[in-house]
């Protein structure tokens, strides 16, 4: 069962018990895999949960590792298409002994630069700062008129701390819009700029402004280290390895799919439901850990108001029959035993003569209850049916998307790796595990 | 006559899928070809002294292809009037990697689990290191190299961009490839 595509969707919330359903915040549930885990907390930790460490910087072109350096982009001959993005590729013409000029062009779109002819030797950068000062862009020509201002002697202090005021609130609030600023078109609807302009129009000529597009520096890429931000508990750390910047190998890492329960649904309707029909879907429930994990789910009766969008006047009402039950441990070794029924398919010979022999051998099991027959398991899994009705309501041509809020309560002995950061004997926790079942009309 | 050619090292291949100078690719075992999918075998390597190896294409254990996918020896040199001929070089495609339906892949070397999904582009020489997911529709533009546990999307000029991975993916893309070769889709 896929641990990549499937309905492990988490709720991360930042307060100390999880909240009622109906305070679900959807802006913050996340796909269990891109979630860390805070062995300490015992809870799952999205994005804005833990902090980031730069631990190494390197340029993901050239490969030069720029760790010890303060600079976000790569001092190397490595460059960035200004319309695109691509890595430019660099060719060097020479002028009859006179100096050489270097040719820039993008592999992929139809940017070129070509240089002025550089007769003393000088870095890349240098030549492209040169350049571009000569010829500065909107954003750049602004910028260096502020900086000239506020350079300048003889002003009163009053008024050079009005005018740093003003320069402070326009870097503030216009940095998003300046690109598009035009410095000779004061009739702009941008209030703060043009006070400013104003000013510096009265001392300046107008700086023309030019469309001309340079080179642009690399970014460079980074190894980061996480930590949680309740308890500072590492949640990654990269492993450095000397001049090996694209080895990248972990000290240490706590991931939320290593403790916590993959789901997957199977057999949900699609498309239709139909008022009055019942449909039982089926719960997948994969245990990843090397020890047993009793697994407690509970939802809602009836799915409340924020789980159908757009809002509909019908009542779903949910009913699980199994609620806690006891998964085996993980089987790395045998994914096929690790594969629940209902995923397994007909493609291959493997598949389905394990899906038949399974098959075969729930027909034998024939003196259980009723819901034991909807339930099955396996090596380290559970199927159990979850039961949606539609039990009022009127029909409707548009399609609602339906979400089914499950709690789900895990306890287990604590995993080894867990024993030397956690000073807790058990691995126990509740959160919410958001299915999104898909769009529906709703019809009589 | 079986839809699927099936080798003693696990290789699943079906008989639809289009593979050209099969004697020049190498496929390590445990791999699924689906219909449709095109591997260039049968291109010109360009010229190298210190080698003879002549293998265009290789692809590592549980590699599994979709529906229509290409695999196209990276270009090293165009055709021009004085020859006719365009020079490639090969190929290498790591172990439990999973290439999307519809996608075309030129690069010089695609890592250890990489998770490509439909309809994307790597362009020429394009590298991407162990690890990463590149998402539907993505163009990988030419020599462009994708460092470790990134995730990729979008197409350049528009909304490219990388973000990196969490460590998971590591494990995760390689039980992926494991399950996809066992359920075949
Ligand atoms: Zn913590
Ligand atoms: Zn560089
Ligand atoms: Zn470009």
């Amino acid at each position: 069962m896929s641990r990549i595509y499937n309905d492990s969707f988490v709720f991360c919330s930042s307060a100390d018990a999880p909240p009622d359903v109906t305070a679900i915040d959807f802006n913050q549930v996340y796909p269990l895999a891109s979630l860390h885990f805070c062995p300490n907390c015992q809870t799952p930790k999205s994005p804005i949960q833990y902090s980031y460490n730069i631990e190494s910087k390197f340029c993901s072109n050239c490969l030069a590792d720029h760790s010890v350096s303060s600079a976000s982009f790569c001092s190397k001959n490595c460059f960035d298409c200004p319309s695109c993005g691509t890595i430019l590729t660099i060719t060097i013409s020479d002028h009859n002994g006179q100096g050489k000029s270097f040719n820039f062009k993008c592999p992929y779109c139809t940017f070129i630069y070509k240089t002025n002819v550089i007769e003393k030797p000088k870095s890349l950068h240098t030549i492209i700062r040169l350049e571009r000062k000569d010829n500065p862009d909107k954003k750049h020509a602004l910028f260096r008129q502020i900086q000239t201002r506020l350079a300048e002697p003889n002003k009163s202090s009053k008024e050079i701390n009005q005018r740093q005021l003003e320069n402070l609130s326009l870097g503030k609030k216009e940095t998003e819009k300046i690109d598009d600023f035009d410095v000779q078109e004061s009739d702009k609807d941008i209030s703060d700029i043009a006070n400013l302009e104003n000013i510096l129009s009265s001392t300046f000529p107008t700086i023309s402004s030019t469309t001309k597009l340079f080179p642009k520096t690399h970014r460079l890429s980074s190894k980061v280290s996480k930590k949680c931000l309740a308890c500072n508990t590492i949640l990654q750390m990269p492993a450095l390895i000397p001049n090996s910047p694209t080895v990248y190998k972990f000290s240490s890492k706590f991931n939320a799919v290593d403790y916590l329960p993959t789901l997957k649904i199977a057999d949900a309707p699609t498309n239709i439901l139909n008022i009055d029909e019942q449909y039982n879907i089926v719960l997948n429930i994969i245990n990843p850990l090397q020890t047993k994990m009793t697994v407690s789910l509970a939802s809602p009766a009836q799915l409340p108001a924020n789980c159908v969008y757009p809002a509909s006047n019908s009542k779903f009402t949910i009913s699980i029959p199994l609620t806690k039950f006891t998964i085996g441990n993980a089987v790395s070794k045998n994914i096929l035993k690790g594969i629940p029924t209902s995923i397994l398919t007909s493609n291959t010979a493997v598949s389905r003569s394990e899906k038949s022999k399974r098959i075969g051998e729930s027909a034998l099991a024939v003196d259980q209850f009723d819901v034991d027959k909807l339930v099955q398991k396996g090596a380290n899994w559970y199927s159990v049916p979850i039961a949606l009705t539609i039990e009022t309501g009127s029909c409707s041509d548009i399609e609602h998307e339906i979400k089914i809020p499950l709690y789900i309560k895990i306890n287990s002995d604590i995993p080894d790796n867990l024993l030397s950061v956690s000073r807790r004997e058990k691995l126990a926790l509740g959160y919410w595990n958001i299915v999104t079942l898909g769009k529906y009309r709703i019809i009589e | 006559m079986a839809d699927w050619i099936e080798t003693s090292s696990g290789n699943r291949i079906s008989r639809s899928a289009h593979i050209s100078g099969s004697d020049r690719i190498v496929i390590n075992g445990n791999a699924t070809i689906h219909p449709g999918v095109q591997i260039h075998g049968d291109v010109q390597l360009l010229a190298n002294k210190s080698s003879t190896d002549t293998t265009t294409a290789t692809l590592g254990k549980f590699c599994y292809l979709r529906p229509n996918c290409q695999i196209i020896p990276p270009v090293l040199q165009e055709c021009s009037d004085s020859d006719s001929t365009t020079y490639h070089g090969p190929v290498t495609i790591g172990a439990y990697t999973i290439i999307g339906s519809n996608t075309v892949v030129k690069s010089a070397n695609v890592g250890n689990r990489v998770l490509i999904e439909d309809d994307c582009v790597l362009e020429n020489l394009s590298i991407i290191y162990e690890c990463c997911v590149i998402r539907k529709g993505t163009v990988v533009p030419p020599k462009t190299i994708i460092p470790p546990y990134s995730e990729v999307s979008g197409v350049p000029g528009k909304d490219f961009r990388i973000s990196s991975l969490n460590s998971c993916y590591k494990r995760l893309i390689e039980i992926e490839a494991k399950e996809l070769q066992i359920l075949g889709s």
